[in-house]
């Protein structure tokens, strides 16, 4: 064999290890995984439906060109092979694999990939919040077929998170085009839909659902995947995913042994623990990427009183209130003692963003006193605090009345903030009054709220930079802004341009640090994230990051002793 | 099961001895009915004159055995065809019903049940043998002067008159030896009064059944009855026979006297007619409103037999004076 | 007859529109709407949700998008739900059929069940067991259906002796439908006989009343005189009569279907209109709400208006006038 050939062996060896999955050689094919959802799938739309119930099972059946590791939280090459960017940054070329097909059998090409932004994505008749996400600065990509395995992306700005963001579901041309040009694609692949409607390249595709009871998932026997001995992937046969929308019930199915996987809430876990079947694991990934925090109304602006108005714009009163807030009392009495508590924006569960050196305001109620007092602010004869010119300190706190947690947790924050003399109102509103008040009449003094989290921070601008939506604490007035929130818009727009990772995470470092310093949120904490599996599992691998099944495709059932590894369950009764 | 007649006694048909009937109300006993005696005979029109709530209907549920639950038969004895009916079981009472002695009753609207046709009805009360079934039926509405064809009609269809000679035609299709009739007439005109009366005086002379007729209208049981017997408070006061004699109770007396258009001084009571079972014992039941009362009245008046017909429940005036 | 039920018919017109108005314009003036989740994504732009809006026509002046509802209405159209992004028709009839499935059932079940208790115990009135029934009965009646529900679901999970939540286990592709039927049933067994055991004591009060009335009328004396024997008194004259008042009480029965199982459903997990109808108004998804609305409405009318017919049919005094 000569040097050349031996090179080419060896990189094609290589590519075949970085992209293959590890298989086991004990690794057997079959048997179905039950597990529940909370909330009834509504749709099989990825691109116009994207709460959580849809996308948790559009998840298993439709793919991007990248993918976001589970455990690493790296973006890895997924449809696409490789990808390269020109000099000036704005174009972005990608090169797809060749051997994939859609799982009806069709070959996944390049068309594909501009059919789905083109008609899909940027396509003013269909709504999709999609769109939203990969416009930088409300200008569209502009897409181009380059050969049939290789599509171009023109982004009218550098824009760093765009790899990530190729993450997004890519439909078949030759399926949906139709629909698309009779203007139905909205209200197309809904609940009437038939299995063979939802035409996706991932590991798993639609096999029957009744709408409010199950949906069955099966393995896609074209999945281009296959593990490093060449074996085709997925392992499992069946995804059976029961709505069960009372938590309660669905543990009682768990214990029961009707379910093999559950997301625990704290109660659960500790009601489980009472009891524990014997062949129950119990996986503590860590923190959840979601946060609770509360925010004071700064804007002056706003319709509430002036002096309040001064109080919530004074950096030591929110450091003495983020100093008063017990966090571990709230993790204790909230989350049973099973979270973590919250400091800043990014949560540490994000290795690659997460600034440990931020100011953390720990609980100190000494120091929440001093910081008053050099706020002028002092204790009346009668135990309550007041401002400077007299002013006895309360102020209204709401939060969305559908929450128990957020409930209890303040009422817990009301108290702390008792000590210091401050008079908490806490109203608990309807969520739907809450974000009217927020968002519309502004009316409001403090919040206490609760976001879900990403890994890229860029995702969140809209709550960081002072022209987002949801810059909660400040909207959209120009003479309320502080300076440092103009430096924080300045951070985001460069860190957006910048591609080499460890410039951005200097960037977003100093972000933590500028915002954590000021205060306009204050966090608290946030739950862990718990699960409960049955011991039949191999290659289970969840994190906060990637759930239970970010490799699902690797995930087998151990062989049982009986014998037959295509055992096929019957469930219920 | 049908009641046989005693050889020697075949005239009458009912007999009442020494009847006394008592409500029971919680921890009180009232007495309703109190030492009743008398007897119907076959083909009679005997006339039980009475106010409300003297105990007439009480005295027509007894001899049916249908009171309400919380009436009890507390002494005597009821015979018809020479049985005593309150010695048999409630199986054999039923077969008694309807078939012995058949009842009809006042506001005929409220005893015939709305759903079901006057068809339904007599066929539910026709006992004889199914073959006859039909005819019968048809000669019974033939005889109170009701056309075939109201058997499919509702008894909301019909007029009080009506429905009244439906009732009737229920009474006699089984050929009874006693029809009992409880104010039969009262819910109607005088037209119509006077045409139930001819036709149950029709029936009596074709099939010779004992009628026990019970009315509060003393004038027309004189003008219909065979014999007449006045009933006050539960006691019977006097059996009388109209035309041959006039009554002499000083009860009588009164109903007679606002017949014949007289003042009377007599203002009744309506409301206290009724007295417990100890009261009863002390006195003579009209005593309170008598005018012709004496020392003597202050004590249980029992009820004299004149003749085997007729008799009064009064010293003054029992032909049997010897008290 | 034909006269009322046609005129009957008539009235639904009004009736739908003018509930139909109210409703909508409540709805859309309380506070929020089906996207107050979508605003406090970042990922979502306002811009995109004005789109949406402007999508489902909810940017044009309310009194023009009832009538536009109307309109399509009248075409049978209920327009299309926000959440589930497919027409509001489709929706309703997966879950309707099993509404009214669960609630024939319980209907069924419960009047068998209550009827013939109450004719026994009205008979033995006053007797030890009238007592036990009447008192069973009392609990009944107490208990709020959610309590009975959580109850028996509870008691259900401890003892497994039957499915607890949606309409199928999940079975082999080959099996037959004797089995598919019989699956079905043992799942509706359990909110069936939840809603039958909290309305099961209404109905025995009500009969057993109805019943003992009966058997002291006239006419049932008449017939205890007239020699009729002991089972056509008490099935024939007085069982037919107490029956009589129920027509009206099954008509509105029926007219409730939707609503008085809702509470259960959702309890039960029973995959039926109650909970896509609370789940429609909880998120204000507009069109699902009205749909729902107007579908209860017809059944409401739909079912006293058979409860009349019924009672029309049985009754010769209403029948013939």
């Amino acid at each position: 064999m000569c040097r050349r050939h031996r090179k080419i062996n060896l990189v094609f060896l290589f590519l075949v290890l970085f992209f293959c999955v590890p298989g086991r050689s004990d690794a057997t094919h079959g048997g179905s995984v039950v597990i529940s959802s909370s909330s009834i799938p509504k749709s099989f739309n990825p691109v116009v439906a994207k709460e959580t119930s849809t996308t948790f099972i559009t998840g298993f059946i439709f793919e991007g060109l990248t993918a976001t590791d589970g455990i690493t939280q790296q973006v890895k090459p997924n449809l696409a092979i490789s990808w390269n960017i020109d000099s000036t940054g704005k174009i972005w070329t990608f090169y797809l694999r060749k051997d994939v097909y859609w799982n009806d059998g069709i070959q996944f090409t390049a068309r594909d990939v501009k059919f789905t932004f083109d008609r899909l994505i940027f396509n003013p008749d269909i709504p999709t919040s999609s769109r939203d996400v990969l416009s930088i600065d409300g200008k569209p990509i502009k897409v181009e077929v380059v050969e049939k395995f290789a599509v171009r992306f023109y982004l009218p700005e550098r824009f760093a998170p765009f790899l990530r963001l190729m993450g997004q579901e890519i439909l078949p041309e030759h399926k949906y085009k139709q629909i698309v040009d009779r203007k139905a694609f909205s209200f197309s692949m809904g609940l009437d839909s038939k299995p063979e409607d939802i035409v996706g390249t991932g590991p798993f595709m639609l096999e029957d659902f009744r709408p409010g009871e199950w949906v069955i998932l099966k393995k896609n026997k074209r999945y281009w995947k296959k593990d490093s001995q060449g074996n085709s992937l997925p392992y499992i046969d069946r995804i059976i995913i029961l709505t069960i929308p009372d938590q309660n019930l669905a543990l009682l199915k768990f214990k029961k042994g009707e379910l093999d996987m559950i997301s625990l809430r704290p109660q659960d876990y500790l009601l489980l623990m009472k009891d524990k079947p014997a062949d129950v694991k119990i996986f503590n990934v860590g923190p959840s990427l979601g946060s609770e925090f509360l925010v004071f109304n700064q804007n002056l602006d706003s319709s509430i009183a002036e002096y309040k108005k001064q109080w919530f714009r004074n950096v030591k009163f929110r450091w003495a209130v983020s100093c008063a807030i017990d966090r571990q009392t709230i993790i204790d009495n909230i989350f049973a003692g099973l979270g973590h508590p919250l400091y800043g924006p990014v949560n540490e569960s994000v290795p690659e963003f997460y600034n440990n050196r931020i100011r953390k305001f720990h609980y100190d109620l000494r120091k929440a006193e001093m910081y008053l007092a050099e706020a002028g602010f002092k204790k009346g004869s009668d135990g309550l605090l007041y401002d400077r010119d007299g002013n006895q300190v309360s102020f209204s706190l709401i939060t969305n009345s559908n929450n128990s947690q957020r409930i209890e947790q303040a009422n817990l924050i009301r108290t702390d903030l008792e000590k210091l003399g401050m008079k908490v109102n806490f109203l608990p509103v309807d969520f739907n009054s809450l974000v009217t008040r927020i968002n519309s009449t502004r009316d409001w003094e403090a919040v206490l709220l609760g976001l879900t989290g990403s890994v890229d921070p860029h995702f969140g601008k809209n709550v960081w930079v002072t022209s987002g939506h949801l810059h909660l604490w400040n909207p959209g007035s120009p003479s309320s802004v502080y300076s440092w929130e103009k430096e924080i818009d300045s951070i985001f727009q460069q860190a957006a341009m910048i591609f080499e990772p460890e410039k951005r995470k200097q960037l977003y470092d100093r972000w933590q640090e500028v915002f954590c310093e000021n205060q306009p949120m204050i966090f608290t904490a946030t739950s862990d994230v718990i699960y409960a599996v049955k011991d039949k599992f191999g290659n289970l691998k969840p994190t906060v990051y990637g759930g239970l099944f970010h490799n699902i495709e690797e995930i087998y059932i151990l062989p049982i002793e009986s014998g037959s590894s295509k055992a096929r369950k019957k469930i219920g009764k | 099961m049908c009641l046989t007649q005693k050889t020697g006694e075949m005239e009458q048909i009912l007999e009442v001895k020494n009847l006394s009937v008592l409500r029971v109300e919680k921890t009180e006993s009232i007495s309703i009915l109190n030492d009743i005696n008398f007897m119907v005979k076959k083909g009679e029109m005997f006339c039980l004159v009475g106010e409300s709530g003297s105990g007439k209907t009480t005295l027509a549920l007894s001899i049916i055995k249908l009171l309400p639950k919380s009436f009890k038969i507390a002494s005597g004895e009821i015979l018809i065809n020479g049985k005593n009916i309150l010695e048999i079981n409630e199986q054999s009472m039923r077969n008694i019903r309807g078939k012995d002695i058949s009842i009809i009753f006042q506001d005929p609207s409220a005893y015939l049940d709305p759903l079901f046709t006057i068809g339904s009805h007599l066929q539910e009360s026709y006992h004889g043998k199914n073959e006859n079934k039909k005819e019968l039926i048809s000669l019974a509405l033939q005889e109170v002067g009701l056309d075939s064809e109201v058997q499919t009609v509702y008894p909301h269809q019909l007029s009080g008159g009506q429905q009244q000679r439906v009732m009737i035609a229920m009474a006699l299709i089984n050929k009874p030896s006693i029809i009992i009739a409880d104010e039969p007439t009262t819910a109607l005109d005088v037209l119509t009064t006077r045409q139930v009366i001819d036709l149950l005086n029709a029936i009596r002379l074709k099939h010779n059944p004992a009628i026990f007729f019970i009315t509060h209208d003393l004038e027309l049981a004189m003008k219909t009855g065979t014999r007449i017997g006045i009933m006050y408070r539960g006691h019977i006061v006097e059996i009388f026979k109209p035309g041959r004699e006039k009554p002499s109770h000083p009860y009588a007396n009164i109903l007679l006297g606002t017949i014949e258009g007289k003042d009377t001084i007599l203002e009744l009571n309506f409301k206290k007619n009724t007295m417990d079972s100890k009261q009863m014992q002390q006195k003579c039941p009209f005593f309170d409103m008598c005018v012709e009362k004496e020392a003597r009245c202050k004590k249980t008046i029992p009820f004299v037999w004149c003749d085997s017909e007729t008799g009064i429940r009064c010293l003054k005036n029992g032909r049997n004076t010897q008290v | 007859m034909k006269k009322l039920v046609l005129k009957r018919l008539l009235q639904l017109i009004p009736m739908l529109i003018g509930m139909s108005f109210v409703s909508f314009i409540i709805i859309q003036s309380s506070p929020g709407d089906y996207f107050a989740q979508m605003k406090m994504n970042p990922e979502i732009s306002p811009e995109t949700i004005e789109s949406m809006k402007v999508n489902f026509g909810l940017d044009r002046p309310i009194l023009v998008q009832y009538l536009l509802w109307l309109k399509n209405m009248c075409k049978l159209d209920f327009g299309v739900s926000f959440a589930y992004h497919i027409p509001v028709r489709t929706l309703i009839k997966f879950r309707l059929k099993n509404t009214i499935c669960l609630a024939i059932f319980s209907l069924v079940i419960s009047w068998v069940i209550a009827l013939p208790l109450a004719v026994f115990a009205g008979y033995r009135e006053g007797t030890f067991i009238d007592k036990i029934f009447s008192m069973l009965a009392y609990l009944s009646i107490s208990l709020p259906s959610f309590f009975v529900a959580l109850l028996f679901v509870y008691f259900i999970s401890k003892t497994n002796l039957l499915p607890l939540g949606g309409t199928r286990s999940i079975f082999e592709v080959d099996a037959s439908s004797f089995a598919l039927f019989k699956d079905y049933m043992e799942h509706l067994l359990v909110p069936g006989l939840v809603l039958c055991l909290v309305n099961v004591g209404g109905l025995f009060r009500l009969m057993k009343n109805n019943f003992i009335e009966t058997f002291n009328t006239p006419y049932v004396l008449a017939a205890w005189a007239r020699g009729v024997p002991r089972n056509s008194v008490i099935f024939k004259h007085a069982l037919r009569n107490a029956l009589n008042p129920m027509f009206t009480i099954l008509g509105m029965e029926i007219g409730g279907i939707l609503n008085g199982a809702a509470l259960t459903e959702i309890i039960c997990g029973w995959p039926g209109m109650g909970s896509l109808i609370l789940e429609a108004v909880l998120s204000h998804d507009l069109y699902l709400v009205m749909g729902s609305l107007v579908i209860s409405g017809f059944l409401l009318i739909v079912g006293n208006l058979i409860g009349d017919i019924l009672i029309a049919f049985f009754d010769p005094r209403i029948r013939i006038s």
